[in-house]
């Protein structure tokens, strides 16, 4: 049985980069807060007793499956809030609008990707990441962030290794299109 | 292009960056590992648990084996006299059976029951 010094050290060198994966994926500090938690729970609870080195697998699947569930609940969430203005829009159209317009400049300045961003290079490389497709995004960052090799990267994501070559592959080209266009020649601008 | 290099170049800022995140950010993910690592040592504590008590069980069984075997050998013994009983209590019935569906299925025929001779006979072997 594993002890939980060594889940303790796993999840000490792997949370901040799991943190960061799920910011990318739901854009939402606080719900990528409780991403990362539900995943280090969900390992502790069932698999803390698996060989240290099935950890980081193990931990990235419960991780990829945990931003699914959330999208999962946020498109039922939607399709009711969207139900509900529909019945109710009317009269406080104009109010929304500028609501909105004002949260979203306000989100854009406290974006903690704005604002910790040790140099301009990370918030233009993070804010491209973000504007992947999903399983481009999933591919790149287990295959390259996570190292994990194209077997182990496929059997996280659940399809062959010839998608995530693919999807690696499209997530390169995208990146290295997206930062020429906002004037990084290369990874390191 | 080298689409590998070019990854990992990437790879290299996003790391950078990390240490940049803001401190509650890092608190908060630091006291869900603490939360996690709890949880994994209940866990474990209850593994231990379980583990313990299969345990004493086992130096019990171990223990009490003659007595057990003794218990058993008694067991299988009424279970087979009860099973014997069953397949006789069975085997009785299906006799009866057949000696009624003798009887009524039998070679002699109707007309010898009209045969005075035959109520005579009857009478006759009631007195034995």
């Amino acid at each position: 049985m594993a002890d939980t010094n060594a889940l303790a050290q796993f999840l000490a060198e792997v949370e901040r980069r799991a943190y960061r994966q799920a910011v990318y994926a739901v854009r939402d500090e606080q719900a990528a807060l409780d991403i990362v938690q539900d995943a280090m729970m969900k390992l502790a609870e069932k698999y803390c007793a698996q060989p240290p080195a099935e950890f980081p697998m193990l931990f990235q699947r419960i991780l990829q499956n945990t931003i699914r569930d959330y999208y999962r609940r946020q498109k039922v969430r939607n399709f009711w809030v969207t139900a509900v203005s529909f019945i109710a829009s009317g009269s406080d159209e104009q109010e929304d609008e500028e609501a909105l317009e004002h949260t979203q400049a306000a989100d854009e300045k406290d974006n903690p990707i704005n604002v910790l961003a040790s140099g301009k290079n990370l918030a233009l490389i993070e804010a491209a990441i973000e504007k992947l497709p999903a399983r481009q995004r999933e591919a790149f960052l287990l295959r390259y962030w996570e190292e994990m090799d194209i077997a182990e990267t496929a059997e996280v994501m659940g399809c062959s290794e010839g998608s995530v070559k693919t999807h690696c592959s499209r997530a390169v080209h995208a990146l290295a299109v997206a930062l020429q266009d906002k004037g990084m020649a290369d990874g390191q601008g | 292009m080298d689409k590998d290099k070019y990854a990992k170049e990437l790879i290299a800022v996003l790391n950078d960056g990390l240490g940049s995140l803001r401190p509650e950010v890092t608190r908060n993910l630091q006291l869900a590992r603490e939360r996690a690592c709890a949880l994994a040592e209940q866990q474990v504590h209850s593994h231990h648990f379980k583990s313990a008590h299969s345990l004493a069980w086992s130096d019990w069984v171990r223990q009490h084996r003659t007595g057990l075997v003794g218990a058993l050998l008694v067991m299988v013994l009424f279970a087979g006299a009860a099973v014997l009983q069953t397949t006789s209590g069975s085997n009785d019935d299906d006799d009866t059976a057949a000696i009624d569906t003798e009887l009524l299925t039998g070679d002699l025929p109707v007309n010898a029951y009209l045969d005075g001779h035959l109520s005579k006979w009857v009478n006759n072997s009631s007195d034995y």
